[in-house]
């Protein structure tokens, strides 16, 4: 059930919001002790929050499309009364005070919160597995990474345990499990959600922003998360006539065989949509991962060196290792790569002057088994951590708008993703696209041209 | 600091600490330091003009 379909029965008296929490709550309790999606479910909390939403549209008090909707939140981020994880034992006494401002503007909305979801401790890794609470895991074959950091949250939407999430995204963290586990997940532009009272990355490149079914709901969402005063449809794109840019040196070099099928299948489509789809080179892309090391490093280090010198025993040991490892970082490099940052944000807006979006793939390869630290690409073996953030980092370090639509399955069922990247600043431009791609993909994959 | 010194502390510095565990990690920071410092994103004092110029691409 959409967010669009939830509140037409909602409206129509159909059915309440807490009926919809209650069918939430259970598949919870029926499917997060095989997928460990959820550190907190907060299920008397959101019993109350769903029976004030029925009362309050009863007495005719409407706060729009998120109205009596439960969703589900990255632990990540501050809601009242309960810890702020971070899926880590180092905050495991923490309690918020107050929410986090994404939190606020949400519970404005109406939004329903059913729970804090899993992640990779800190935000630190791309699969989810190195948790104080155990790894999650894919809805799709249970002995997969559901892609992180966001795991949880993916998980929440793809088995309906909520309708939508908020997330976040330092280096993919939202693209790559929505990827994984065939959901959409924006990263709007850098700032325009807020990060207030959540706990950090890197400040330098996190963002914040939705996992959602389908593109219409990131929408609600991103409107909510705004604090928009005017709520409004998204309305598709035309297609026919669009310029979207493939670029395909670094991007298309490391792919896993089904994934570029898909990809190419794609591609197919929007040519035969009426979309100019012509292949482009950001010129210092391979410099992608060198340069985005050394500001989550530098800022990552910041953060943790306090808590890395008092207790370092309280991380998981792969994260505690990464973060030592950080502190290694010298300031010289975080300038040169804030330079770099410069360059590649430049190329991006210069592919992007004459073209509507970026696209790409999201994910070079299918979730990977929990537990693999390389993974076969083609004829290279690729360490899973560097190929997981291989299409999706480049576009945190330049901040512009990117969304990642489910893009077929492969032969073993894993979802692909793919990913299409907006102009700086024009988050609601891209997504009139996205909407419009994916009403084509929705399409072609009913008629089999996707798998 | 060279990336080779760099490296050459670093490793004794987390062996001291017992984490020698970081020697790879800290192997494969120092090949990104390279790469990054190779391409040129900063100005450098050593430079005949020693002003801020575009970024080398990778085949020059």
């Amino acid at each position: 059930m959409t967010i669009d379909e939830f509140g037409g029965s909602l409206r129509a008296h159909e059915l309440t919001a807490l009926d919809v929490a209650e069918a939430c709550l259970e598949r919870i309790e029926a499917e997060n002790g095989r997928l460990n999606a959820f550190i907190l479910v907060m299920a008397d909390e959101a019993r109350r929050q769903a029976g004030e939403a029925d009362r309050a549209l009863a007495a005719g008090r409407d706060r729009g499309p998120l109205h009596g909707v439960p969703v589900s939140i990255k632990d990540l981020f501050d809601v009242r009364g309960v810890a702020t994880t971070a899926a880590s034992r180092v905050r495991e006494h923490h309690v918020a005070k107050t929410d986090a401002v994404a939190i606020a503007q949400l519970r404005r909305a109406g939004a329903v919160i059913v729970g804090k979801t899993n992640l990779h401790e800190f935000a630190f890794g791309t699969t989810n597995e190195d948790s104080a609470y155990g790894p999650a895991r894919n809805p799709y074959d249970a002995a997969r990474s559901p892609g992180g950091s966001s795991g949880g949250s993916a998980i929440s939407v793809a088995t309906g345990m909520a309708l939508a999430t908020l997330g976040s995204d330092t280096g993919g963290s939202i693209r790559i499990p929505a990827a994984a586990c065939g959901i959409v997940g924006l990263k709007p532009t850098y700032g325009e959600v807020s990060l207030e009272g959540a706990v950090p990355l890197s400040t330098t490149l996190d963002h914040a922003g939705p996992l959602a079914q389908c593109v219409g709901d990131a929408w609600h969402m991103l409107q909510a998360l705004r604090g928009d005063e005017q709520l409004y449809p998204l309305a598709a794109a035309e297609l026919r006539g669009r310029r979207l840019a493939v670029p395909r040196p670094y991007f298309c070099d490391l792919l896993d065989d089904e994934v570029r099928a898909q990809f190419e299948a794609a591609l197919d489509l929007l040519r035969r949509a009426g979309v100019q789809v012509e292949d482009s080179t950001i010129p210092h892309a391979a410099l992608t991962s060198p340069i985005y090391l050394q500001i989550v490093f530098g800022d990552a280090a910041a953060y943790h060196a306090e808590a890395l010198e008092r207790a370092p025993q309280l991380y998981t040991t792969p994260v505690r290792l990464r973060l030592e490892l950080a502190r290694y970082a010298l300031a010289e490099d975080y300038v040169r790569a804030l330079a770099g940052r410069e360059t590649l944000t430049r190329e991006v807006d210069a592919v992007l002057a004459d073209r509507d979006a970026l696209v790409l793939p999201t994910l070079p390869i299918p979730a990977p088994p929990l537990g693999a630290t390389s993974v076969d690409v083609g004829a290279s073996k690729e360490s899973v951590r560097n190929v997981m953030l291989r299409l999706t980092q480049l576009f945190d370090l330049t901040g512009h708008p990117a969304i990642s639509l489910p893009c077929g399955v492969t032969r073993a069922g894993l979802p692909c993703g793919l990913q299409l990247v907006g102009r700086g600043r024009q988050t609601e431009a891209l997504l009139r696209l996205a909407l419009a791609f994916e009403e084509l993909l929705t399409a072609a994959t009913e008629r089999g041209q996707i798998g | 600091m060279t990336v080779d010194t760099w490296l050459t502390v670093a490793l004794a510095d987390a062996e001291r600490r017992g984490l020698p565990e970081l020697k790879p990690l800290l192997e494969s920071l120092a090949a990104t330091m390279r790469t990054l410092r190779a391409a040129g994103f900063t100005g450098s004092a050593a430079n005949a003009d020693g002003v801020i110029s575009s970024a080398r691409t990778e085949s020059e």
